[in-house]
């Protein structure tokens, strides 16, 4: 499929694997412990108002993902919430679910300063699956979700932004392209 | 067809991992990876290499590993040179991975290594990768654990249904040796 723009409608019953991560209880979590994978359901974030941003990265662990890309994202929630409307944000990686989890544990806290500040959008740690495939977001050379940043609006299931990389580094999928997003 | 003991262990596919060192010792600290050479490192050596299906995944990161790690001064003694651990994950996942089980030293002595589409352990045989694609795995090393002495096998064994008992066992591995 071709690459999925803005003002499109997101695919149906778009489903994550993903072992929750509880930040209340952030300092205690270990990335070796590890529980069963669950499904998330894009469709079940949809029953409520707000807004989905889901920034997806080639590899868990890999340099450019763990340094550069993510931590940002981590840092600022409270901004996404407040600035954008985020209630949701999925960080998405090839990786499977046991993997992302841990990375997940691992970033969140190294980078989360206000885990008890209410207004902050639910993080998810979600292994891709078809998701990327369905938008057309697949790097069809290495068979890895490509580094992109989309938000989509989950009253009307459309995507309100969509800044795809198309060289090595961090420009459209970064937070600052995100937060400045006229949405 | 699959191989048998007293075969060359296949080197026709090298594994990639990033070495430790203190420079990267933080978990989300990377390196840049580069390749095992397999034909080198078995060259007079006595090597115990041992597979499991997925970094960060229950049995492997709690029990199978962990094992292998406590007994590393027994492997010592006994002459092992090395220890490859491979999985199907990519060489960024398993250095994390290592690290996070408590593995740093620059001594490499244990290499946490990828096996790149489970291609190496598809040269010991079909029973040796399994096929977890439809949990959205993709194409995974089996657990099992051998011994090879100077590039060849001396034993070679994998665990029925991914589970990890004595078969896989550092001290299965140690009475062969």
């Amino acid at each position: 499929m071709s690459q999925i723009a803005k003002g499109d409608k997101i695919p149906q019953d778009i489903e994550f694997q993903y072992i929750p991560i509880d930040i209340s209880q952030l300092e205690t979590l270990s990335a070796l412990s590890c529980q069963r994978p669950i499904s998330l359901k894009l469709n079940k974030l949809f029953e409520s108002k707000g807004k989905v941003l889901i920034v997806a990265v080639p590899g868990a662990f890999t340099p450019t993902c763990t340094e550069n890309h993510i931590p940002p994202y981590l840092k600022n929630l409270k901004e996404l919430k407040t600035k954008l409307g985020i209630t949701n944000l999925l960080i998405v990686a090839f990786n499977d679910a046991f993997v992302l989890n841990a990375w997940g544990k691992l970033l969140l806290q190294q980078n989360i300063t206000n885990k008890d500040e209410p207004e902050i959008p639910h993080v998810y740690f979600v292994s891709d699956g078809t998701f990327s495939k369905s938008i057309g977001l697949l790097n069809t050379e290495t068979g890895r979700t490509q580094r992109y940043a989309l938000i989509i609006d989950q009253t009307s299931q459309t995507v309100e932004y969509v800044g795809v990389e198309v060289e090595r580094g961090v420009k459209y999928s970064g937070l600052d392209a995100v937060l400045s997003s006229r949405l | 067809m699959a191989i048998e003991v007293n075969e060359k262990f296949p080197t026709n596919v090298n594994p990639k991992y990033i070495p430790y060192s203190k420079a990267n010792d933080h978990i989300t600290a990377c390196a840049n990876p580069i390749d095992l050479n397999l034909a080198k490192e078995f060259a007079g050596k006595t090597v115990v290499v041992t597979a499991a299906p997925g970094a960060f995944t229950p049995t492997c990161t709690e029990q199978h590993i962990p094992d292998y790690l406590k007994h590393l001064q027994d492997f010592k003694d006994k002459g092992v040179d090395k220890i490859i651990i491979l999985t199907a994950n990519d060489p960024f996942v398993l250095a994390a991975w290592g690290k996070a089980l408590g593995y740093k030293d620059e001594e490499n002595y244990v290499v946490f290594a990828t096996d790149p589409l489970a291609k190496i352990s598809k040269e010991l045989g079909e029973s040796y990768v399994e096929d977890l694609s439809s949990a959205g795995f993709g194409i995974r090393t089996a657990r099992y654990a051998g011994l090879v002495v100077d590039g060849t096998i001396k034993f070679l064994e994998n665990e029925e249904s991914l589970g990890f008992t004595d078969i896989s066992s550092a001290s299965n591995i140690l009475e062969k040796i």
